[in-house]
């Protein structure tokens, strides 16, 4: 599973909400560059961004995934995708320069994102990155759903493996796959789970409500999220970026 | 400091009265054990007390907190006198770091970083969490998360405390550990505080009064330690014999390069009631799921009447061996009583129509076509035995059957358990409560740590445990 | 600290607290069992040989928890609310589709949350058309970012597979199970009626696949809207001029933008206008985010060098020896006065 992995790199000291919006940036941007050559160059440097920052682009998970469905992907557009300089035509294959352009195009755009998704995952504690939502303006009432729903990911994916396991000590199995069988197992596999999940509220509500949550419309912090000059920094280029691109795209209309 | 006055409260959409006309008052400073079987209310006064069910229901009477009427204060007027620590310590932690989660409360009041630090330090080394303040709280067992929970709530500096069986999901060592604690708080400070709890054991040398209540009235106060006598004593004259119908032989098992269970060797025979004790995280449950199939041995090999688990998969082995899983809610996947009891010999395409006998056997007559989603805990885990029991397993292995039942429901189970053995049924439990291991004369088994540390009769089992230091999992006789 | 000073929030929230703790506890299930609807959709593709597609028959299973919150809070803004936190949750834990899926989830929460305004809190229709719709929404927004469904049939294929899954596993199962959680106390037995729901689940399959079949018609074959004071509106497509191409060199010289002269393809504009048979004497060139430019009708006869490129199914303007500005990009109709 990609989860946080503790180092002390520079990506891992960013200030979350920095590599945040760095990140919401670089994938936003990739959408208005119509090259295939930006998306080739974005992709490797988010895995260059790997290299450097010691976590390693072996660390990137679901391999098998990612190949079927980039191959699946690019055969279809490189099938569908008739236009353009013909490069192989044989019955109803035809293989042309712009499919392949759009092919590269559409995969790489996808990986780049995907990848770069779980850099920020791996170097990013959940914790902190919930904790500097709340404390750069987001309603702490709401921030704490954050930390609330990431406090039982564990917690739920345990009880996900004991509901199995019952369902197969009463005998139900995906052996004969069928789409009843399917609609079965996931109802007998949502509903044992939600009747649990019912008790966890009312407790957690308690609990919280116990604790003087909600009292104040502000809270304080034990630890305070630090902004560096290198944050700022990372968030003024961010800024400038969207901004020249904003410009560049509906103000002049041409890239 | 607590009065109530002929108090009744009944729940929105209910006409029963969860709690009819309490009389009862606590001073400053006093020590009140509540104890009565589930659905007595006394999870319920608990909450009155504490002022949460205001918009809930219909109150009749008076409850006050130092003359303060606790039904038309604020709730978060309350939460500052009157703290709460409930039974589940999973759900009451909201947040992902034991240090958070005990600044939590004191945040929200917006104090300062530095008398929270302070007050984290005061109440973490009182509790005895100081050495758990930077870690996850996933990676805690029960009884620290317990015990982090009842930092947290210590910490918002609160006159009473109310500990809803704050125990009944913890094993025997982390159960002592939080009577410790609790004994610690009473030492340390002058808090009121209630106890609602059946293990009254631990509690005799505590509690100024005790409370008993049922059906949502208060029966008997009273003052005295009297060792209340368990559960009937039962001789079932376990003789060991029969064939031989579950094999373990040299089973190891190793998950990501950590031992859970080391050269494991048992025979379990036709007839037999086999009772499994350990610690939490002992490899109690791995090692009962091995006889599932969910687990192979990385080792070893276990043999499930004649047939090696690895050849075999979980659902074949489950025609043979019936397991009831802990927690009750998993494990019921249909929308009546009567379908639940068909679905294992449905999934399984065997006939089935002993259901009345089953339900009955089980206290469940009537329910047929009631909403699993309506019944009590105690009764959901009786219809998990039930259930399994459809499926007329040979082997019915039970993990954690008593926990969160009372007196009644345990009673039941236990028959339950002594008729089937007649039949030749084989059962294995895992309980952690000493109050049934100390009543009854199973054979018993210790694991600790992956190992087979004790396995025979009780008295056997008895002196190993205690050279071992680990009496709590055994009353006194 | 001067905690006199601090202003108890008095006003009640528009969440509770306890709908908080629900929509987080539902987001984080959602999020933990999106794996487990993965396994159950790789099955199915398993089950029909294809490497994906079919499983598009469980993402319904996906908006299960956005309708269930929805159905169990009854609160306007519970479905993009936890669409969005289920989004992070998923996002957080290394789910496939990345930061994407935050984006993904929160629309869907949104069109449900939409979806639901016009019905009643425990109607069949309401939960069926917004589980529906929301599901089949995953289709468009994936299509619109990485067209990875190019070909027409396959998309509305799999759109309608979607729509299925939606009415089914996000419309009519989290109607149930609501009506299994509700606490509040029962108004007698109001069982769903499966007929009147599969009635109403088909209808609306195939008033959205007419709604959709026709909004996603240029989603194969792009064109540009020729209209105005003309003999003759049409919609200009390529693939009717192909003869017509031509090659010009020019360079661009923008405000900002500089590119060095190079060869550039496409139909002349002259043409183009030719077989509408303009009336008027004024051109305007209007694109997909509204910005225009103008010409005279005049000067496009006498240049044959403006032409109109297609780059991947957009319409660009290169205008030789025009500065920058009047390099139009995303052309979707000209107006002629």
């Amino acid at each position: 599973m990609i989860k946080y992995i503790e180092k002390e790199t520079f990506l891992h000291r960013v200030n979350p909400i920095s590599k945040l919006v760095v990140l919401f940036t670089f994938a936003y941007s990739l959408f208005f560059f119509n090259s295939w050559l930006v998306q080739i160059l974005a992709l490797l440097l988010v895995l260059f961004l790997y290299t450097i920052s010691g976590i390693g682009v072996s660390k990137i998970e679901g391999k098998k995934f990612f190949i079927v469905f980039s191959l699946t992907l690019f055969i279809i557009n490189i099938l569908f995708i008739r236009e353009g300089q013909i490069l192989l035509n044989y019955s109803i294959v035809r293989i042309t320069m712009d499919g392949i352009e759009f092919a590269i195009f559409s995969v790489t755009r996808f990986l780049a994102i995907v990848f770069s998704s779980f850099l920020f995952v791996m170097t990013t504690e959940p914790n902190k990155l919930a904790y500097s939502l709340m404390q750069s303006g987001l309603p702490y009432r709401y921030g704490f759903t954050l930390v609330v729903a990431l406090r039982f990911v564990p917690t739920f994916q345990f009880e996900t493996g004991n509901v199995r396991n019952a369902q197969a000590a009463r005998g139900l199995s995906v052996d004969k796959m069928s789409v009843k069988t399917l609609y079965k197992m996931a109802r007998y596999t949502f509903i044992p789970l939600i009747r649990s999940t019912m008790q966890y509220i009312d407790t957690l509500t308690v609990s919280m409500e116990g604790r003087c949550f909600g009292i104040y419309e502000k809270r304080t912090y034990i630890e305070e999220v630090n902004y560096e000059k290198k944050d700022l920094a990372i968030l003024s280029m961010s800024l400038i970026y969207i901004i020249g691109f904003f410009y560049q795209r509906f103000g002049q209309n041409f890239l | 400091m607590i009065k109530i006055k002929d108090f009744s409260f009944s729940y929105l959409g209910e006409d029963k009265k969860s709690l009819d006309r309490i009389n009862l008052s606590i001073d400053k400073g006093e020590f009140i054990v509540i104890n009565g079987d589930s659905g007595c209310g006394k999870s319920t006064l608990a909450l009155c007390i504490a002022g949460f069910l205001k918009d809930k229901g219909q109150s009749v009477g008076s409850l006050t907190v130092d003359g303060i009427d606790t039904f038309s204060q604020e709730i978060f007027d309350m939460s500052k006198k009157v703290g709460i620590i409930q039974q589940d310590p999973e759900g009451q932690i909201c947040t992902l770091r034991v240090k958070n989660e005990v600044a939590f409360g004191l945040e929200n009041l917006m104090i300062s970083r530095k008398d929270i630090y302070e007050k984290i330090e005061h109440y973490s080394k009182m509790i005895g969490i100081e050495n758990l303040l930077e870690r996850d709280i996933f990676s805690l067992s029960g009884g620290e998360k317990q015990k982090v929970a009842i930092a947290s709530v210590m910490a918002m500096g609160p006159e009473i405390l109310i500990f809803d069986e704050p125990t009944s999901n913890l094993d025997p060592v982390a159960t002592k550990e939080i009577f410790k604690t609790i004994t610690e708080i009473k030492k340390q400070t002058n808090i009121t505080i209630i106890v609602i709890e059946h293990k009254l054991g631990y509690l005799e040398e505590l509690w100024d009064r005790i409370v008993f209540m049922e059906k949502g009235k208060i029966k008997e106060i009273s003052n005295t330690r009297t060792k209340k006598k368990y559960f009937s004593e039962k001789n079932n004259g376990n003789g060991f014999s029969g064939k031989s119908l579950i094999d373990i032989n040299g089973l190891s098992y190793e998950k990501d390069g950590k031992i859970i269970l080391s050269d494991i060797n048992l025979s379990i025979k036709e007839g037999e009631v086999l009772s499994i004790i350990g610690k939490n995280g002992s490899g109690k449950t791995t090692l009962l799921l091995h006889l599932l199939g969910v687990y192979k041995p990385s080792h070893g090999k276990v043999k499930i009447m004649d047939a090696d688990t690895r050849n075999k998969n979980v659902s074949e082995l489950s025609r043979k061996i019936g397991y009831v899983f802990q927690n009750p809610n998993h494990q019921i996947f249909e929308e009546t009583v009567l379908k639940e009891l068909n679905f294992g010999p449905k999934n399984f395409g065997i006939s089935f129509s002993e259901d009345e006998e089953i339900l009955k056997d089980f206290q469940l007559d009537g329910y047929e076509s009631k909403s699993p989603q309506n019944l009590s805990f105690g009764e959901k885990r009786r219809l998990n035995i039930a259930s399994i029991k459809a499926c007329d397993p040979k082997i019915i292995i039970l993990d954690e059957p008593f926990v969160g039942q009372d007196d009644k429901n345990t009673e039941i189970i236990l028959n339950w358990i002594d008729n089937e053995t007649k039949k030749g049924k084989t059962i294995i439990y895992v309980s952690h409560d000493p109050r049934i291991l100390s009543s009854r004369e199973d054979r018993i088994l210790f694991l600790d740590k992956g190992k087979i540390v004790a396995d025979g009769k009780k008295q056997e089992v008895i002196n190993v445990l205690k050279e071992l230091s680990f009496e709590e999992f055994f009353l006194d006789s | 600290m001067k905690k006199k000073s601090l202003s108890r929030s008095n006003k009640k929230y528009y969440f509770s607290t306890k709908d908080l703790v629900t929509m987080a506890i539902i987001s984080s299930l959602g999020g933990v069992l999106s794996t487990y609807v993965g396994y159950l959709g790789n099955l199915i593709n398993r089950f029909f040989g294809v490497p994906f597609g079919a499983g598009q028959f469980m993402s319904g299973l996906h908006m299960f928890w956005i309708i269930f919150a929805i159905g169990l809070l009854n609160k306007k803004g519970a479905g993009t609310f936890v669409g969005i936190l289920k989004g992070f949750v998923e996002f957080l834990s290394g789910g496939k589709l990345g930061l994407f899926v935050i984006l993904l989830s929160g629309i869907q929460g949104l069109i449900a949350d939409l979806s639901f305004l016009p019905f009643k809190k425990d109607s069949t229709t309401g939960y069926v058309i917004a589980g529906g719709l929301s599901t089949a929404a995953n289709v468009f927004i994936f299509q619109l970012f990485f067209a990875p469904y190019e070909a027409l049939p396959l998309f509305v294929t799999i759109s309608v597979i979607a729509l299925i899954s939606g009415v089914i596993f996000a419309g009519l199962f989290p109607k149930g199970v609501v009506e299994l959680f509700k606490t509040k106390p029962e108004e007698g037995d109001k069982k769903i009626n499966l007929k009147k729901g599969i009635t109403i689940g088909i209808i609306v399959i195939f008033a959205l696949g007419a709604t959709s079949y026709y909004l996603t018609m240029p989603l194969g074959r792009e064109g540009i809207d020729i209209s105005g004071n003309v003999e003759n509106s049409y919609v200009y497509y390529p693939s009717n001029f192909r003869d017509q191409e031509i090659t010009v060199n020019a360079e661009l010289i923008g405000d900002y933008t500089h590119i060095e002269a190079k060869d550039y393809s496409g139909v002349p504009l002259k043409y183009i206008l030719e077989k509408s048979n303009p009336i008027g004497d004024k051109i305007t060139i209007i694109a997909k985010d509204l910005y225009q430019v103008n010409f005279s009708i005049e000067e496009i006869y006498e240049n044959h060098e403006i032409i109109i490129k297609e780059d991947y199914g957009s319409f660009n303007l290169v205008a030789k020896g025009y500065e920058g500005g009047y390099w139009i990009r995303d052309i979707v109709s000209i107006e002629v006065d």
